[in-house]
């Protein structure tokens, strides 16, 4: 995994350096979102989505719901509206890659 | 007699302490999490972004938006967090978690870990793997002491490509617990009815037996 890339050293520890990635676009599920943009993910749904919110140079938001402005808590936000170029309200079957349970 | 996969696991929750911020991997380390001893209190860690995963949901819980590192649904324990990768990294690599338990194909004498690919055959990918053999303060890896076809798993070198380097402390086999430490494996209980010499029969790296090693107590 190392192999080519940089090497650096913070306080006696190597670290390879990375590259951020970004793309044109950028396509992330959220739970709900407002007009602005502002998002709220649900529960681990929330993974990488606020990271990849903020790597694309056009940023689309598939949400279960849209909510007016003012519904979200502002403190709750975890995606601020300003990475969010487009909101699209999806229509969502969940499906479970792999289903546990204990009875 | 070798260990089951149950028995395995139930020999690492006992290196569990109160308190431990714990990140178990695919595999027989989540099963570690069924046998957390009743008197300590350990939140388990799930890379995907929660801190504090309790057991499987039950056919009524069972929610699509909770699921841990291993695409497994889960239930949030009391007290848990849930946050994004960014940070859920952060708390790995800060060094935050106390313990990592994951699986491996190779381990060798001087503590590193192949985990992730075996060219040409099997891509599992790294997954939080690597930083969390980078990070965590402490690492236990559990694996058959040998594959199928009876080679060995504990290596003077491994062969694969490494998820970590100079990083395991501590081995737990369906045959021996073992601690890595200066260039060699050090042979510290074995499994119930198994044999020193088989033991060193199926270790290829430099294993060292200190007087009478003791079984595993459960």
């Amino acid at each position: 995994m190392a192999e080519g890339k940089d090497v650096k050293e913070f306080n006696g520890r190597p670290y390879i350096l990375e590259e951020s990635i970004t793309g044109e676009f950028a396509i992330v599920k959220a739970w709900k979102a407002d007009r602005y943009g502002n998002l709220v993910f649900r529960h681990t749904a929330m993974n990488f989505n606020p990271m990849a919110a903020t790597a694309g140079k056009i940023t689309v938001a598939e949400v279960e719901e849209i909510v007016e402005p003012g519904e979200l808590e502002p403190s709750q936000i975890h995606t601020p509206g300003i990475f969010i170029n487009r909101v699209i309200k999806g229509s969502f079957e969940k499906r479970i890659e792999r289903v546990t349970t204990r009875d | 007699m070798a260990l089951s996969r149950e028995q395995v696991a139930m020999r690492v929750a006992q290196e569990l302490q109160d308190g431990y911020y714990v990140n178990l991997g695919i595999g027989i380390p989540t099963l570690v999490a069924n046998y957390v001893p009743d008197d300590i209190e350990v939140m388990l860690q799930s890379e995907n972004g929660l801190l504090g995963m309790g057991p499987y949901p039950t056919k009524a819980e069972l929610d699509a938006d909770m699921i841990n590192a291993g695409k497994e649904t889960v239930t949030a324990a009391k007290g848990a967090a849930i946050f994004n990768s960014a940070d859920s990294f952060a708390m790995i690599r800060g060094g935050h978690v106390d313990l990592t338990v994951l699986g491996a194909f190779e381990v060798d004498q001087n503590g590193n870990i192949a985990s992730w690919m075996i060219p040409k055959k099997l891509i599992k990918g790294m997954g939080g793997a690597m930083d969390l053999v980078a990070g965590a303060k402490n690492i236990i890896v559990t694996m058959t002491h040998a594959s199928k076809h009876g080679d060995s798993k504990l290596l003077e070198a491994c062969s694969l490509p490494l998820t970590g380097v100079n990083c395991v402390k501590k081995i737990v086999t369906d045959l021996a617990v073992l601690e890595v430490k200066d260039g060699a494996f050090h042979l510290l209980e074995r499994a119930p009815g198994v044999s020193v010499d088989e033991i060193i029969s199926k270790t290829a790296g430099k294993l060292l037996v200190d007087g009478e090693v003791p079984e595993m107590v459960f």
